[in-house]
């Protein structure tokens, strides 16, 4: 059995999942991409968005979900805390 | 204790490099805490916070034995007295800690139990160095075997060299524990304690 997700796993996979698809993601893709109920990723776009993680724009009549400068830096400190993790076990 | 007068500056400058390499750790994870909030963090930011403080009162100490103030005042010998066992004790507080947190120990009275039977030994020993080592050499033990069972899992080269570090750490206090009688052990327990030191510092700065 895998192990819960912690709240920071969740906005990592999330933000990972924009940056997979090249930086925007159509919502739908994004909510079986980050394995969550609908009412959750609601709630963490939310946050994201207000922390200038994500944000939302309209291609070609569409809503998408992009990631932001803020979002990539997250990520990549996201990178380094799990190697720090890593190289001590803790 | 061994006679090694002219290694005294050359171990110093060890300690103080070893107490940036702990500073830096510490620091980093602290960073940490402030990012994700995870008490591990604070706490693992904590056991390196005593390794970093442990390193200044040794390096303090060290430069007080050099210059021989001792010989001018009874405060400065008291201090010298007092050197090693605010050294011993800040080493055993973080090592301890870190123990705790690399073998995901919780229980509080399993905690209390040991800190309550390292304190007894520390103070009870009529040799307070050996006693000392002794603890130090055996929490390095179980976190070096620690460090290999998730260098085994990991596989990264970064849990590589944070094994390969307490490794060394491991033997720089075994040597330091032969060191008291002879200068040559003494001086390669520092120079392998270095060692480990700066394995510790390729590591951090490699996830830095």
């Amino acid at each position: 059995m895998t192990e819960r997700r912690s709240r920071l796993e969740i906005i990592n996979d999330i933000l990972k999942s924009i940056q997979n698809k090249g930086g925007s993601i159509k919502p739908t893709h994004l909510l079986y991409k980050s394995n969550l109920s609908h009412d959750r990723m609601k709630s963490y776009v939310d946050e994201l968005k207000q922390k200038g993680l994500m944000c939302e724009e309209v291609k070609k009549n569409k809503r998408m979900f992009c990631i932001t400068d803020r979002g990539f830096d997250f990520l990549a400190n996201f990178r380094k805390i799990r190697e720090f993790e890593d190289a001590f076990g803790i | 204790m061994a006679n090694a007068d002219w290694f005294d500056v050359l171990a110093t400058l060890f300690y103080i490099f070893s107490f940036i390499v702990s500073a830096l750790i510490s620091s980093f994870s602290y960073k940490v805490y402030k990012l994700t909030k995870e008490k591990k963090f604070r706490n693992f930011s904590i056991a390196f916070l005593f390794i970093t403080l442990s390193f200044v009162v040794q390096a303090a100490t060290n430069l007080i034995i050099y210059f021989n103030l001792q010989k001018g005042s009874d405060f400065i010998l008291a201090a010298i007295n007092n050197g090693f066992t605010g050294y011993a004790l800040l080493t055993i507080a973080g090592f301890f800690l870190l123990a705790l947190l690399s073998l995901k120990i919780t229980d509080i009275k399993v905690i209390s139990l040991v800190a309550v039977l390292i304190i007894v030994a520390l103070f009870v020993s009529p040799a307070f160095i050996v006693a000392f080592h002794l603890i130090l050499l055996a929490l390095l033990a179980f976190l070096t075997f620690n460090f290999y069972k998730n260098c085994c899992e990991k596989k990264s080269l970064n849990s590589k060299t944070v094994f390969m570090a307490f490794l060394f750490m491991t033997f720089a206090h075994i040597f330091h524990l032969a060191g008291r009688y002879t200068a040559p052990v003494f001086i390669a327990g520092n120079i392998i304690q270095f060692i480990g030191y700066l394995a510790l510092l390729i590591a951090i700065l490699r996830v830095k």
